[in-house]
């Protein structure tokens, strides 16, 4: 089975996508606060369920990922063969 | 219950300060000179140590500052039963013996109903202060001349309303006193069993003797033995006595060898038109037993140890968001089940009023009270008066179920206590 070397570069985009997908959270949350007209104080009191947002959209776009890689080589070995 | 415990549980019960505690439950001024009566004792002669007799010797035994000098019953196995937890005790056929003993400071009657009036009026004849389980005495006419007769000589009286030394309750009535719920529209008090009552008959005791709360001429029933508790809450609650009261009772389930009903309901209407409610089937038990106390902001229910604002806060604006952009997205598809969204976000599951459960419903520190009432011999406020109108309220209830009319508390009952004037 060949080893599979995650790079240093690798890891930190991910964090980066990580990060990005815990702002897109938090811009989430801000505009439910403006538009359900809450207390501000939820941007940390729902961080809970940012952080749980921030995860999943994070899991859903490796998902996205993975699916645009497979069909790629689906593709290749099409017009390979 | 040492001098540190009780500071523990003033302080679990999170008062903000003795004079809020005075406030509500002014009784409590009993153990402000507790340091003085350290090295003194109350000698108690206890009439009638049945169950709840032995239960309440069971604490009073435990106190240093009380011994138990004398017990009285006329049925053995209880004679015996209260040797093993007080053996240096004199034991009495006749109470009216024990009330001679100069060596008894107070007694204990924890007799059956119908026995209670001759023994707490001989007992404050002879001179001793009184400890009487609930309810006072069989009939209101009965009731009163007991409270004359406690006022006459001046002797501490209590009565077995333990609820009074519950945290759970002092807290609930402290917050309600406090205006935190703001006002009052109701009380609903209900105590549901699914048990006929009756207790195994020994080889040498009548069914009388042993199930003597089944029998009309001993008891008044549910009224007298349930009710009485839960109606003092709702006077406690609401400073007021109720004007007057209407009900029905029957025998609907647990039909064989009862004379007492198993069935009841009543009405007690304040002057303001508020309304306190008592039920009782002893053929359900679901919902068990509770006093609501339900306010315009907010309701209390102490013996669950929960209270709830009507106003709850909306569930945070992030998850409103995330239900409402999912119910736009999937709320018309055929095949969509239950949002992960936590709608629960939405339900009033209250909070609760102690920290913690509390360890006695109050029986321990009301003896505590007692025991420190008999050695300075002060009766502590509002005790008596709380007693005497949950008994007078409970037997009223009962004389309007029998006679099926609403009934108006008779002015003759009536004695100078908080809405009421003699």
């Amino acid at each position: 089975m060949k080893d599979i070397t995650i790079s240093g570069k690798r890891v930190i985009r991910e964090l980066i996508t990580l990060l990005v997908c815990f702002v897109i959270g938090t811009l989430v949350n801000l505009l439910a606060i403006i538009i359900y007209k809450s207390n501000f104080g939820e941007l940390f009191s729902s961080l809970h369920y940012v952080l749980v947002f921030s995860l999943v959209i994070y899991m859903l776009w490796c998902f996205i990922r993975l699916i645009v890689s497979a069909l790629k080589y689906m593709v290749l070995l099409i017009l390979l063969y | 219950m040492t001098n540190i415990d009780r500071r523990q549980f003033l302080k679990s019960m999170g008062m903000l300060s003795g004079g809020v505690l005075l406030a509500t439950s002014p009784w409590f001024s009993v153990f402000s000179e507790q340091k003085h009566t350290v090295h003194s004792k109350a000698r108690i002669g206890v009439i009638g140590p049945g169950s709840r007799g032995q239960l309440l010797m069971s604490f009073l035994v435990q106190h240093p500052k009380v011994e138990i000098v004398a017990v009285c019953d006329v049925f053995q196995p209880s004679i015996d039963a209260a040797l093993k937890m007080a053996p240096k005790a004199k034991i009495y056929t006749d109470y009216k013996k024990l009330l001679e003993d100069k060596n008894v400071d107070a007694v204990v009657v924890a007799t059956p109903l119908h026995l209670h009036y001759d023994m707490v009026m001989d007992a404050f004849d002879a001179d001793k202060h009184v400890f009487c389980e609930k309810s006072i005495a069989y009939t209101m006419d009965e009731t009163l001349k007991i409270f004359q007769k406690h006022k006459r000589t001046e002797k501490v009286f209590f009565i077995g309303q333990q609820r009074l030394f519950d945290p759970r309750y002092i807290h609930a009535i402290e917050m309600v006193h406090s205006g935190e719920f703001g006002e009052i529209s109701g009380i609903r008090t209900f105590w549901h069993r699914n048990n006929d009552w009756r207790r195994p008959v020994p080889p040498n005791a009548t069914d009388k003797q042993i199930n003597w709360r089944l029998y009309g001429d001993c008891s008044k029933g549910i009224m007298t033995e349930l009710a009485c508790h839960q109606l003092q809450i709702g006077t406690w609650a609401m400073r007021q006595i109720p004007e007057k009261v209407m009900g029905h009772g029957a025998l609907t389930f647990w039909k064989e060898k009862r004379e007492v009903w198993d069935n009841v309901s009543c009405i007690y209407v304040f002057d303001n038109g508020v309304k306190m409610n008592f039920d009782s089937v002893l053929s359900n038990k679901f919902y068990g037993l509770e006093e609501q106390i339900l306010c315009n902001k907010g309701t209390i229910e102490p013996e669950k140890s929960k209270y709830y604002y009507e106003e709850i806060p909306p569930a945070p604006a992030f998850l409103q968001l995330i239900n409402d952009v999912e119910n736009a997205v999937f709320g018309s598809l055929p095949f969509a089940g239950t949002s992960w969204v936590p709608e629960m976000a939405n339900i009033n599951n209250g909070h609760y009023l102690l920290d913690k459960k509390p360890e006695s419903d109050g029986t321990s520190l009301m003896l505590e009270a007692f025991t420190e009432a008999v050695i300075t011999e002060k009766q502590p406020a509002m005790i008596a008066e709380e007693g005497y109108y949950a008994t007078q309220l409970s037997l009223l209830g009962h004389q309007a179920m029998t006679e099926e009319r609403t009934l108006i508390f008779p002015d003759s009952y009536k004695i100078d206590y908080l809405n009421h004037k003699k």
